[in-house]
């Protein structure tokens, strides 16, 4: 929705001025220019990128307008996941998770948490990370390293497609220029035409260098940066379930390990200390 | 999706587990003095000196790996110091709550015992702790007692809860490896 906003800002704000002073709006419109920059554009994108990355660009690209920013409630949610399986593995031990493990979306806990079901990074990690321990003699700060592993994988993963669309955004530019050429080569076939004629070329022809750096820096870019933002955004969210499970499978008490997850969640979005110990006596009720 | 499980009145998990134990009745006179401790709290209070944070890498890591050896030296030394290195392995059940062990003497509720063990997670920790008898079932030979742990600091308590975690985690994987 934001980026919608952002879009509508963008657009008013260049069509606005541009009609403040009096310009023809007929002008702009050049359905050939966008067709030979937007068109250029995807063909290079296509070119640059392998059939996966594609569509993860298409994914995060539709993320854009309908995923949420995470916030306080999420990061709660991830707290109140993580304290179930902590008390349950404390009170009635490792091995009544194991179906829970195994089977996450047959699971009751990880079914009053229907979000984070659907986030499958999320899943993994906790899922994994707790299989490792059940599995394996691996010490607390091997499985650090191993999470710090698999959440770099998964950073990459998703900056991958911002850094495309960044790539894209700062070709449009260039493309614009390849638009304006095009004009210019169009209008010289008219060179023996009277002079409005000419002038309307040229303008049409400049259309495609202003088309070429408004997409750049007005959509495009934008858009890569916020795809950044939200991989960002993502990693520091599984960061909070490394740190609590960290803390348990090192031998902190549920509570301590909830609270080793809370500290690292973003200042913004930090759920109080008291919110939290609200949330967990709720949860037992 | 899986059923809920009925409520679990249980506050830690339990398992089974074979560890040198050893255990006395109380005298009454000794009740309100005992306090369940780690063997050798005295002599490094909070688990020892923590090596401060140095400039020199490498050198912090081979001050923090003698630091460790002479802790571990001093840990070993305060076992045998207090006697645990004659302690038996005894098969018991074990949770942070409690435990319960075979013995060949009988004991009535409320009684308090001393329960001297060492618990292996990734060194040996030996430790007294209190449990006061909660129940007593005659066997063919001997008795089962089955303790509260009473008198215990939460940092004890972590140290068996640790214990039960990681003997979860052994029998797990003996049970994967089996299947």
């Amino acid at each position: 929705m934001i980026v919608i906003i952002g879009c509508v800002i963008v657009t008013v704000a260049v069509i606005g001025g541009y009609l403040m002073e009096h310009g023809n709006l007929s002008v702009l419109f050049q359905p050939a220019e966008l067709v030979i920059i937007g068109g250029a554009a995807v063909g290079a994108l296509i070119i640059a990128t392998p059939m996966k990355m594609l569509k993860s660009i298409i994914g995060s690209f539709l993320g854009l307008f309908t995923a949420k920013a995470r916030g306080t409630v999420d990061y709660l949610e991830a707290l109140m996941l993580l304290n179930g399986l902590f008390y349950k593995i404390r009170q009635e031990g490792l091995v009544s998770v194991e179906s829970d493990v195994d089977q996450p979306e047959k699971s009751s806990l990880f079914n009053k948490y229907p979000k984070i079901l659907k986030n499958p990074r999320a899943i993994g990690l906790v899922t994994d990370t707790l299989r490792m321990v059940m599995t394996t003699t691996i010490a607390p700060h091997e499985l650090e390293a191993l999470i710090d592993t698999e959440i770099e994988g998964h950073f990459e993963e998703m900056i991958n497609p911002s850094k495309t669309v960044t790539f894209v955004a700062d070709g449009l530019p260039g493309l614009g220029i390849v638009a304006a050429v095009l004009g210019v080569v169009l209008t010289m076939g008219k060179i023996g035409s009277p002079p409005e004629v000419l002038g309307h070329s040229i303008g049409a022809a400049l259309v495609g260098t202003f088309l070429g750096v408004l997409l750049c820096y007005g959509f495009v870019g934008p858009m890569g940066r916020n795809m950044e933002h939200t991989a960002t955004e993502e990693i520091q969210y599984l960061q909070v379930y490394k740190a609590a499970l960290i803390a348990f499978i090192g031998g902190a008490a549920p509570k301590v390990a909830i609270e080793f997850g809370r500290r690292v969640i973003p200042s913004h979005d930090k759920p109080s200390f008291l919110e939290v110990e609200a949330a967990l006596r709720k949860a037992k009720r | 999706m899986e059923k809920e499980s009925p409520t679990n009145r249980r506050e830690y998990s339990r398992v089974y587990a074979y560890i040198p134990l050893s255990f006395r009745k109380v005298l009454p006179e000794e009740r309100p003095v005992v306090r369940a401790r780690l063997a050798g709290d005295t002599i490094l209070p909070g688990g020892g000196v923590v090596v401060p944070e140095i400039g020199d890498r490498i050198l912090y890591e081979w001050l923090k790996m003698l630091n460790g050896k002479l802790d571990s030296i001093i840990r070993v030394l305060t076992i045998h110091a207090e006697g645990f290195q004659y302690l038996h392995p005894k098969a018991v059940q074990i949770s942070g709550s409690g435990m319960s062990f075979s013995s060949a003497e009988p004991f009535d509720s409320g009684d308090l015992v001393e329960l001297k063990m060492i618990l292996t997670v990734n060194q040996p920790t030996a430790l007294f702790a209190y449990g006061e008898v909660i129940k007593v079932e005659k066997q063919t030979s001997g008795y089962i007692a089955a303790v509260s742990f009473v008198k215990m600091d939460d940092h004890i308590r972590d140290e068996i809860v640790r214990f039960v975690f990681e003997r979860e985690r052994e029998i797990l994987r003996e049970k994967r490896l089996t299947e």
